[in-house]
């Protein structure tokens, strides 16, 4: 029966009537619905927090396991970026102290040799002239005219005497001088030679002081993380995340590099497997292309491994080093192998290649251009070009161990910090949505009241009439006991402190 | 005990593996050619389209070609029938002999008087339900105007379940010319009649468009 008839006649009055009697019942059912929409919301609500709360814990505990990790995998770099420091200032000390004996006896020979040359550069003093001797006689003898003819003579005669002995001495001092400095020159490269081993050996003790400073800034850095300071966990996580990054990069282009051998070998792999089968839709000499390139990659992993550039597998990493180079050989020799598989595979497909093309050939245009086709010069750059792509193909692939680790080890940590940002993000949408619930519960409750505004305000005003005494005392019972009931009924939202409970239980 | 589990485990490994392999979906391609009265000048345009077709199939496919004759249900009217090697190098030798045993039936090839088409039609779902394929194309290279010889009864339902039938080159006749009604009906007859065999049907008349011709 439509509401416009239920007062025939009177389509007006008949939706007051409706109005009014909706309006009586939503003012009567108010209560209940109130406490319908708090329930609701408090289910709601607390549920949420609850949820926002257990995934802020969870982001916790992953943020602490993450700093394990971190530090774990720091204190590993550490310790290998240590021992390396060892290894390096023990070959040089071992290279340094192995020269130090020759180089002791080369100084000592030098320094004698230098000695000897010192002695023999010493000078006798020159014998003292004999003419002294005459002069003092002449100068005893009496002056008279007699004498002056004489002494005139004999000083004549120790002049030239002492003019030719000046002469003979001096030629015998310039010879001894010059003789001297002869020696003295031998003794300068002795000196050179010394001068040099000297200046080698305050090299390799400069070499040493820088080695250990090194050391004592790796130790310094060593100490830092385990006491776990907070510099040291910022560098790690920008080492790490820097870390990721390039070895994806360098992932992403051996990717790329794997994708060339792969479409390298496809189509030959097809004369060795069936064309024919597939396995999950794929064909089985495709998947053997790809199971040939990821053994490659397997056994140069492996490789890697044994000469010790990558710690992936402990146990070959814990090998005896006698066995592990027997290992790192074998590996050598199948990735060898697997080289020379793919350059025979490349060989094969340029065969396929020109097989087809002929065909096509011989399709198109029939035996005639097949004789033609079969003239023609061809260059075989490109089958050799093909087969030493396949062949080195393998080796570079070999080198994705390195990046592979890296990404392995970095990895955790920022896949670990990701999800630790994604759960404190859903925590807060969840606090956000929880609030929202309550805004919307207090909006609804509004609207409500809206709709039944005209018994509200009714009510409002008994209410607000003033009253006696005894109605007072009367109303302020009645208050108190609405107020308890309310206290009763109102939902009462868990706190923090329960909720993190909850979240943790 | 313990080499009996490891037995085991790699026993299930590759019966989990050889249940994972399984055939790749491979294409059975019949080909009917037409070789009655003047429609054996037609057979150039076909032995491109043969040869379109050779470039195309791989390893695995099953190809044949009959002619359409005044009895075509029989054998001895596939002029070349080959199921690819999975080896690709075998499978270009295949191919290489198919073609000269086309080109050589078209140099030696002579007119039949009449066109059995029907008969040829249940030769192909024969020839190509025993091939196993997963896909099963006819073609037919005709002008699709059907003259059996006398006692010849071709009037039973087609076997033609989940095949493709493709007419190709309908050449329109002198008699289509005058009352192209003709060449409409004799259409709409062989589409209803493959139809209601459970086959589709699909007509070129351009064999330039090579995007028609693709499987």
């Amino acid at each position: 029966m439509p509401i416009a008839n239920i007062i025939p006649g009177q389509p007006v009055l008949s939706w007051i009537l409706v109005l009014l009697c909706a309006t009586l019942v939503l003012y009567f059912i108010r209560q209940s619905a109130h406490q319908l929409l708090d329930n609701l919301t408090q289910l709601l609500v607390q549920n949420l927090r609850l949820l926002s709360k257990a995934l802020l814990n969870l982001s916790k505990q992953m943020a602490v396991r993450n700093r394990d990790v971190l530090f774990e995998h720091g204190q590993q770099q550490a310790e290998r970026a240590l021992e390396r420091q060892f290894i390096r200032l023990s070959n040089l000390v071992e290279k340094d102290l192995s020269r130090y004996p020759s180089m002791q006896r080369d100084i000592e020979q030098n320094i004698t040799s230098m000695e000897d040359k010192l002695l023999l550069t010493s000078q006798v003093p020159a014998p003292l002239p004999e003419w002294t001797e005459a002069v003092e006689s002449i100068s005893k003898l009496k002056d008279t005219t007699k004498n002056d003819a004489v002494v005139g003579k004999l000083l004549q005669a120790i002049y030239e005497a002492f003019h030719k002995q000046q002469n003979e001495v001096m030629n015998v001092y310039r010879a001894d001088i010059a003789k001297s400095h002869n020696q003295l020159k031998g003794a300068m490269s002795h000196w050179r030679r010394l001068h040099h081993k000297i200046t080698e050996v305050g090299q390799s003790w400069h070499l040493l002081i820088q080695q250990a400073s090194k050391m004592d800034h790796q130790v310094e850095h060593f100490e830092n993380l385990v006491k776990g300071t907070d510099k040291a966990e910022n560098l790690l996580k920008a080492s790490s995340t820097t870390q990721f990054f390039i070895s994806m990069i360098v992932m992403v282009i051996a990717g790329f590099g794997a994708f060339v051998n792969y479409n390298l070998i496809a189509l030959p792999m097809s004369e060795l497997m069936p064309a024919t089968s597939q396995v999950a839709g794929y064909n089985v000499a495709d998947i053997g292309a790809a199971v040939i390139i990821m053994l490659e990659i397997t056994v140069g992993l492996f490789f890697m491994e044994s000469i010790g550039i990558t710690r992936l597998f402990p146990v070959i990493h814990f090998m005896e080093d006698k066995k592990r180079m027997i290992w790192a050989w074998v590996c050598m020799i199948f990735l060898l192998a697997l080289c020379g598989v793919e350059a025979g595979l490349a060989f094969m497909r340029e065969s396929m290649v020109a097989d087809k093309a002929l065909l096509t050939s011989f399709l198109v245009g029939g035996e005639q251009a097949v004789t033609q086709a079969s003239q023609q010069e061809h260059s075989n750059i490109p089958m050799i070009g093909q087969m030493m792509l396949g062949f080195v193909l393998p080796l570079i692939l070999m080198f994705v161990a390195i990046p592979f680790e890296s990404v392995i080890h970095t990895g955790r940590h920022v896949l670990g910090n990701l999800l630790v940002q994604i759960c404190i993000l859903l925590s807060t949408l969840l606090r956000t949505l929880s609030l929202l619930i309550k805004q919307l519960n207090h909006s609804l409750k509004n609207v409500y009241d809206i709709l039944c505004f005209a018994p509200i305000w009714i009510e409002h005003l008994i209410e607000s009439r003033p009253k006696t005494k005894d109605h007072r005392s009367i109303k302020n019972t009645d208050d108190d006991e609405v107020q308890n009931k309310q206290i009763k009924t109102e939902p009462k939202l868990l706190d923090d402190a329960s909720l993190d409970e909850r979240a943790e239980s | 005990m313990k080499h009996i589990v490891k037995t085991l485990i790699l026993g299930l490994v590759m019966s989990t593996l050889a249940a994972c392999t399984e055939q790749k979906p491979t294409t059975g391609l019949y080909l009917l050619l037409d070789t009655s009265g003047t429609y054996t000048k037609e057979l150039k345009k076909a032995q491109q389209i043969i040869h379109y077709y050779l470039a195309n199939l791989e390893p695995g496919d099953s190809f044949a070609v009959a002619r359409i004759d005044s009895g075509s249900f029989s054998e001895k009217d596939i002029i070349a029938k080959v199921t690819f090697d999975h080896r690709p190098s075998r499978a270009n030798e295949q191919k290489r002999i198919f073609a000269q045993s086309i080109q050589h039936f078209i140099e030696t090839v002579k007119s039949s008087a009449y066109t059995d088409i029907n008969g040829g039609l249940l030769q192909a779902s024969e020839y190509l339900n025993e091939t196993q394929v997963s896909r099963k194309i006819v073609m037919i290279f005709s002008d699709l105007l059907e003259e059996l010889p006398k006692g010849f009864k071709r009037d039973f339902d087609l076997p033609l379940t989940d095949f493709e039938v493709v007419a190709l080159n309908v050449t329109k006749l002198s008699s289509d010319n005058r009352d192209p009604k003709l060449y409409m009906k004799r259409l709409d007859f062989w589409q209803k009649r493959i139809e209601l065999s459970g086959a589709t049907w699909r007509v070129i008349n351009d064999l330039e468009r090579e995007d028609a011709l693709v499987l």
